[in-house]
C-alpha cells in the first residue's frame, strides 16, 4: 500500500518537473527567435492621386507574405537622388537597395553594385523579360545586375480638344509636323510646350532629331565620345531644332518652366497644344489635380519620321532596383528582388507609374488601350535607346545636358556651343 | 473457548494497527494532495503572469535599443544605426502583439495611456523621421556638388576677358556667391532659420549681377557663361532651399520623437511594475487558498477516518452489545453470521457461547472489561491526528518565506533594469558605468583567449581655460565634438569609446598591442588636432583643441584585473601630460 503511494508521489513530482521543464524551453526559444529584419530602399519614383500610396501598398504586400524581413521603401528628392546615391556609395553607408536608371549611369557604379545571377538568373529572367530589355537594361559585364522595373517610353502628348478645334491630326512625317506647328502658332496657340528647368526636359528634342535624322550607329558612337559634337550629324539636327524655335515651335523660356506644372498644365489648359515626354506624364495626368482621361481628354502619337530610309528606335529610360556590395540586409535585399520581379508586382508598378512593365508576363489586357497602343509601337520599332543623359557616361551627359539648355537660350548661337561642348568633352573635369 | 478468544483478540490487534495505517496514509495523502494542487496551480499562474512581465520586459529592451540606436544615430548617420532602430521596432511590435490587452489598463482608469496606441504613433513619427534624415541627407550632397559646380562656373566666368568698367559687378558677384556659401555653411552647422533667408538674398543680389554682366557683356561666349551661371546660382537657391525645409522638419521632428521613445518607456515601466503587484497579489492569494484547502483537508480526513474506525469496530461493539443482553438475561438474540471470516467465525462461536452461558459468564465479563481497554488506546490515536497537523503549519510558514524571498528578488531585478543605461548623456558615448562593465568583460574574455587588451586615456588639454574662455555650453559642445571625432576614428567593432568623466574619455580596444594601440592613440589625437576646433586659450597647435593620450596593454594574467590597465593607462596619460600635452605616452608593456 504503501508502495503504491509513493510510486504516485513520484508521478507528481515527475509531472511538475515536466512541465516546468517545458515552460523553460518555450522560454529561451521565444527569446532566440529572430525578430524580423529590415530591408531599407531608397527609390526617386514619385506617385501621385490614387497612386500616391503605390510603393508603400507593394511594401506591405511583401511584408505581409513574412519571412521575417521588413521592407521599407523611402522615397528621395528625384534629383537629388542623382548624387546621394553616388555619395552613400562612396562612405560605404548604402541602403540595401535603390532604384537606378539603367544604362550608363549603372554602369558608372557597376564596380560598387552586387551581381543578382543568383537571386535572377538569367535563364529565368529571359522568360519573362524581352531580349532588348535585358540586353540593354539588365546585363552588364555579362552579369545581371539590375532588375527591370519600368520602360517608360517618350512621344507626343497632345490635347485633343485643341488639336480637333484646330483641325490638326497627329503628325506622321516631319512635313505633317511642321504644317500643325504653323497651324497652331497662326492661331495663337503655343504648339508645343517645353518646361526645361530641370535641364534633362530638353535632351528628348536632341534624341529624336538625331535618331530619326542619323543611323543609331552613330548616336552610339557619340555617346561613348567617340564621335564629335561638331560633327555634321549633330549640326544638322540643331539647324533643325534651331528653325523650330525660330518658327516658335515652343514657348518662351523653357528654361524657366518646369515641365510638370509649368509645360504639362500649359496643354492640360489647352495654351499649349502638345509636349514631348515620357509616359510619367500619364500618371501626373490622372492625379487629383487634373484627373484627365486618356484617350478623351488627351491622345499620345510617336516622334514623327524623318528620313524614311531609317529603321525607327524607340526612346525612354528603364528604371530598375540595384543592391549594392554594401548592402547591410542582402538575404532581405534578395528576397525583395524576386518579389519585384513577379508579374503583379510589376503590374501594380505599371498601373502607378504610367510605364509598361518590363516583365513579359504582364498580360496585355492589363493595360490601357493607349498604354497598349504605345506598348504596340515599341514592339514596332527597330530598337529601343536610353535617352542621352542615361546612354552617355556621366561626364559627357552633364555637357549635353548644358549644351541643350544654353542652347535653348541662345539658339542662334549653337555653332559655337557645339565646340565650347566638344572641348568640354575633351577635358572632362569641366562641368 | 479459550482459543476463539485469542483468535479475537489477534483480529482486533490487527484491525487496530491496518485502521491507524490506513488513517495515517490517508491523512498523509490527502495533504500531500493538497499541497501538491497548490504548488502546481501556483506554479501554472505565476508562471503566466510572469511570463507576462517577461514579456513586457522583451518589449521595454527593444523600446530602449530604439532609444539608443536613435541618439546614436543623431551622431554618426550611419544608415546601420537606421536598420537596427528600425529592426527593433519590429521586434517591439511583434512583443507587443503579444501582451495581452489587460496589462495595460491602469486599474484606477485615470493615467493609464493606450500603450499600443502610442507605439504606433511613435512608429510613424520614427517613418517621418528617417524620411526627413534620408531628404536632408541626399539634398546636402546635392548641394555640395551644385556648389562645387558653382565655383567651378565662377571660375570659368573670370576667365572670360571682361572689360574693366565690368569689374565692380564681378566682384559685386564673386562676394554674394561666397557669403550666401558662408551662410549655407554656418546654417549647416549652426541651423539658425534666419540664415536661410540672408544667403536667399545674397544669391538674388548674385543673380542680379550675372544679369547685368550678361547685358554688358562685349562677346556672346562670356554673355553664355553669365547665363549658365544665373542657372547653376538658381540650382543652388532651390536645392538649398529644400535641403533647409527638411533639415528643419528633421530636427523639429527630432525631440518629440525621442520624447515619444521616453514615453513608451515610462508607460511600459508603469505597466511592469503593475503586473509584478499582480503576481505578489496572486502569490499571496495562492497561499491562502493552500492553508484553507489544507485546513479543510484535515478536518475532512479526521471524520473519514472517525467514521472508518467505527466501521471496523461496528462488528465488536455489536457484540458488546449482545453480551450486555446477554449479562441482563436477555439470551434470545444471536449474531448473525456475514461471511466466513474470523467475524463469522466469532459469531458462531457468539452464539454456541450463548447456548452455553451459564458456564461461560465471567470470561465474558473479561472481555467486556478488555473491550474498554482498546477504547482508551483509540483516544490517543487520534491525539496523534491533532499532533500532524501542526506539522503542516510548519510547512505552510516555509513556502511563506519562500514567497517573500521571491518578491525581494523581482525587486532587485526591477532595480538592475532602471540601471542598465548604458549612454553618457552629454556625448552619445558609452557612460562610465558601462565602460566598467564592458572593461571587466573584455578583460575577461583576452584572459581566456590569452590576447592582448589596450586601454587608451584621452584628455582634452587645457579644458578648463576653455570653459572659462568660451563658457560652460560651448565646453559642451566641445566634447560633443572631440567624442564625435573619437567614435569615428575608433571605429572597429570590438572598439568601446566611453565618456570617463569631465573632459576624460577612455577607448577600451580588444585583441590590441601596444603599437597597434599607439598608432589608435595617434590617430585619435591627430584626428582631433586637425579638426581645428578653436581654442584660443591653448597655446598649442595654433590655438585649436588637443588631446593627450595615454596608452596601456597587456595581456591579463589570471589573478590580477583591469584596474592595473587603468591605473598604467592613467599614469600615462599623466606622462603625456607632463610632457607637454597634445601627444601620446606609453605604459611599460610589463608582461610581454
Amino acid at each position: 500500500m504503501l508502495g503504491r503511494a509513493w510510486r504516485r508521489l513520484g508521478w507528481c513530482v515527475c509531472l511538475v518537473l515536466a512541465l516546468w521543464g517545458s515552460a523553460g524551453c518555450e522560454r529561451s526559444a521565444e527569446e532566440n527567435r529572430p525578430a524580423a529584419r529590415n530591408v531599407s530602399l531608397l527609390h526617386y519614383f514619385s506617385f501621385s492621386g490614387a497612386f500616391a500610396g503605390a510603393m508603400d501598398r507593394l511594401a506591405e504586400g511583401f511584408n505581409r507574405e513574412g519571412a521575417g524581413q521588413v521592407l521599407s521603401a523611402l522615397p528621395v528628392d528625384h534629383e537629388a537622388f542623382k548624387t546621394s546615391i553616388l555619395e552613400d556609395l562612396r562612405l560605404g553607408n548604402t541602403a540595401d537597395l535603390y532604384s537606378y536608371w539603367a544604362g550608363a549611369r549603372v554602369r558608372a557604379i557597376v564596380d560598387q553594385l552586387a551581381p543578382l545571377d543568383a537571386t535572377l538568373p538569367l535563364g529565368e529572367l529571359s522568360r519573362s523579360f524581352a531580349p532588348s530589355v535585358i540586353q540593354s537594361a539588365a546585363l552588364y559585364d555579362g552579369h545581371v545586375y539590375l532588375l527591370p522595373l519600368t520602360q517608360h517610353y517618350v512621344g507626343f502628348f497632345y490635347n485633343k480638344k485643341v488639336f480637333a478645334a484646330h483641325g490638326v491630326t497627329p503628325p506622321r512625317t516631319w512635313d505633317e509636323f511642321l504644317q500643325a506647328v504653323a497651324t497652331l502658332r497662326r492661331k495663337g496657340i503655343v504648339p508645343v510646350a517645353l518646361g526645361a528647368k530641370a535641364k534633362w526636359p530638353a535632351q528628348f528634342w536632341f534624341d529624336y532629331l538625331l535618331l530619326r535624322s542619323a543611323p543609331l550607329d552613330y548616336r552610339e558612337r557619340l555617346v561613348r565620345g567617340q564621335a564629335a559634337f561638331t560633327d555634321p550629324e549633330v549640326r544638322h539636327v540643331f539647324s533643325l531644332w534651331r528653325d523650330l524655335v525660330r518658327a516658335g515651335a515652343f514657348n518662351a523660356r523653357p528654361n524657366d518652366l518646369e515641365f510638370d506644372r509649368g509645360a504639362a498644365a500649359m496643354v492640360y489648359r489647352g495654351e499649349a497644344a502638345m509636349t514631348l515626354m515620357g509616359t510619367w506624364l500619364i500618371g501626373y495626368y490622372s492625379g487629383p489635380e487634373y484627373v484627365w482621361l486618356e484617350g478623351e481628354d488627351y491622345g499620345f502619337f510617336p516622334f514623327p519620321v524623318l528620313d524614311p530610309q531609317l529603321p525607327r528606335v524607340a526612346l525612354g529610360p528603364i528604371d530598375g532596383l540595384v543592391m549594392p556590395r554594401a548592402a547591410k540586409n542582402e538575404a532581405g535585399a534578395r528576397r525583395v528582388l524576386r518579389y519585384f520581379a513577379s508579374a503583379p508586382v510589376q503590374e501594380e508598378l505599371s498601373r502607378a507609374t504610367g510605364a509598361l512593365a518590363p516583365s513579359l508576363a504582364v498580360p496585355e489586357r492589363a493595360y490601357s488601350p493607349l498604354k497598349q497602343a504605345i506598348r504596340a509601337d515599341i514592339l514596332n520599332s527597330a530598337a529601343w535607346a536610353f535617352n542621352f543623359d542615361l546612354a552617355a557616361p556621366p561626364a559627357i551627359a552633364e555637357v549635353g545636358l548644358n549644351l541643350f539648355a544654353q542652347f535653348l537660350e541662345f539658339p542662334d548661337q549653337y555653332a559655337h556651343l557645339l565646340e565650347q561642348a566638344e572641348a568640354r568633352v575633351r577635358t572632362p573635369a569641366a562641368p | 473457548m479459550q482459543r476463539m478468544f485469542e483468535r479475537l483478540r489477534a483480529y482486533y490487534q490487527r484491525q487496530r494497527l491496518a485502521g491507524k495505517l490506513n488513517l495515517l496514509l490517508l491523512f498523509l495523502l490527502s495533504v500531500l494532495l493538497a499541497n501538491t494542487l497548490a504548488v502546481f496551480g501556483s506554479l501554472a499562474l505565476v508562471y503566466s503572469s510572469n511570463a507576462t512581465l517577461w514579456t513586457l520586459e522583451r518589449f521595454k529592451v527593444q523600446v530602449d535599443t530604439i532609444e539608443h540606436t536613435l541618439l546614436r544615430f543623431r551622431v554618426t548617420h550611419e544608415r546601420v544605426d537606421a536598420q537596427a532602430a528600425h529592426d527593433a521596432l519590429s521586434a517591439a511590435e511583434v512583443w507587443l502583439g503579444r501582451i495581452p490587452a489587460r496589462v495595460f489598463a491602469d486599474p484606477d482608469g485615470a493615467a493609464g495611456e493606450d500603450i499600443p496606441r502610442l507605439m504606433r504613433g511613435f512608429g510613424e513619427q520614427l517613418r517621418a523621421y528617417l524620411y526627413y534624415h534620408e531628404q536632408s541627407v541626399a539634398l546636402g550632397s546635392r548641394l555640395r556638388q551644385t556648389s562645387a559646380k558653382l565655383q567651378e562656373r565662377v571660375r570659368l566666368l573670370r576667365a572670360q576677358a571682361w572689360p574693366e568698367s565690368l569689374d565692380p559687378v564681378l566682384a559685386r558677384l564673386v562676394q554674394a556667391i561666397l557669403q550666401a556659401r558662408l551662410d549655407q555653411q554656418e546654417f549647416v552647422l549652426g541651423e539658425d532659420a534666419a540664415l536661410v533667408g540672408a544667403q536667399r538674398a545674397q544669391l538674388d543680389r548674385a543673380i542680379e549681377a550675372a544679369l547685368e554682366l550678361r547685358q554688358r557683356a562685349p562677346r556672346i561666349e562670356a554673355r553664355i557663361e553669365a547665363y549658365a551661371l544665373t542657372q547653376e546660382i538658381q540650382g543652388v537657391a532651390e536645392t538649398f532651399g529644400r535641403f533647409a525645409e527638411y533639415t528643419r522638419r528633421k530636427r523639429d521632428n527630432e525631440a518629440p520623437l525621442l520624447r515619444a521613445a521616453q514615453r513608451v518607456a515610462e508607460q511600459v515601466g508603469a505597466a511592469a511594475e503593475r503586473q509584478r503587484t499582480t503576481i505578489v497579489r496572486q502569490i499571496v492569494l495562492i497561499v491562502v487558498c493552500t492553508l484553507l484547502a489544507s485546513l479543510l483537508l484535515v478536518v475532512l480526513g479526521s471524520l473519514l477516518g472517525r467514521r472508518f474506525v467505527r466501521g471496523l469496530t461496528r462488528p465488536l461493539d455489536e457484540l458488546v452489545e449482545l453480551s450486555g443482553r446477554l449479562a441482563r438475561g436477555d439470551y434470545a438474540r444471536r449474531m448473525a453470521v456475514r461471511a466466513p471470516d474470523e467475524i463469522g467465525e466469532l459469531a458462531t462461536g457468539f452464539n454456541r457461547m450463548a447456548d452455553t452461558l451459564q458456564a461461560q459468564i465471567e470470561t465474558l465479563q473479561s472481555t467486556g472489561s478488555e473491550l474498554r481497554t482498546r477504547s482508551a488506546e483509540l483516544e490517543s490515536a487520534n491525539q496523534a491526528l491533532l499532533e500532524a497537523k501542526s506539522a503542516t503549519d510548519v510547512l505552510n510558514s516555509s513556502l511563506e518565506a519562500k514567497v517573500l524571498d521571491r518578491t525581494r528578488q523581482l525587486e532587485a531585478v526591477n532595480r538592475q533594469l532602471t540601471e542598465l543605461t548604458v549612454t553618457d548623456a552629454l556625448t552619445g558615448l558609452a557612460n562610465r558605468r558601462h565602460f566598467d562593465t564592458v572593461l571587466a568583460e573584455e578583460w575577461a574574455r583576452a584572459l581566456r583567449a590569452g590576447r592582448p587588451l589596450a586601454l587608451l586615456m584621452v584628455d582634452v588639454d587645457f579644458f578648463k581655460p576653455y570653459n572659462d574662455r568660451y563658457g560652460h555650453q560651448a565646453g559642451d559642445e566641445c566634447l560633443r565634438r572631440v567624442a564625435q571625432f573619437l567614435h569615428a576614428t575608433a571605429r572597429r567593432a570590438g572598439d568601446l569609446v566611453a565618456r570617463y568623466g569631465g573632459e576624460e574619455f577612455v577607448v577600451v580596444s580588444v585583441d590590441t598591442d601596444l603599437s597597434a594601440a599607439c598608432s589608435l592613440a595617434e590617430a585619435l589625437r591627430v584626428a582631433v588636432a586637425g579638426a581645428g576646433i578653436l581654442h584660443e586659450a591653448s597655446p598649442l597647435a595654433g590655438g585649436r583643441v588637443t588631446l593627450s593620450v595615454g596608452v596601456a596593454a597587456a595581456v591579463p594574467q589570471p589573478g590580477e584585473g583591469p584596474e592595473r590597465l587603468l591605473h598604467q593607462a592613467d599614469a600615462a596619460l599623466y606622462r603625456a601630460k607632463s610632457g607637454g600635452r597634445n601627444c601620446v605616452a606609453l605604459a611599460p608593456a610589463s608582461d610581454e
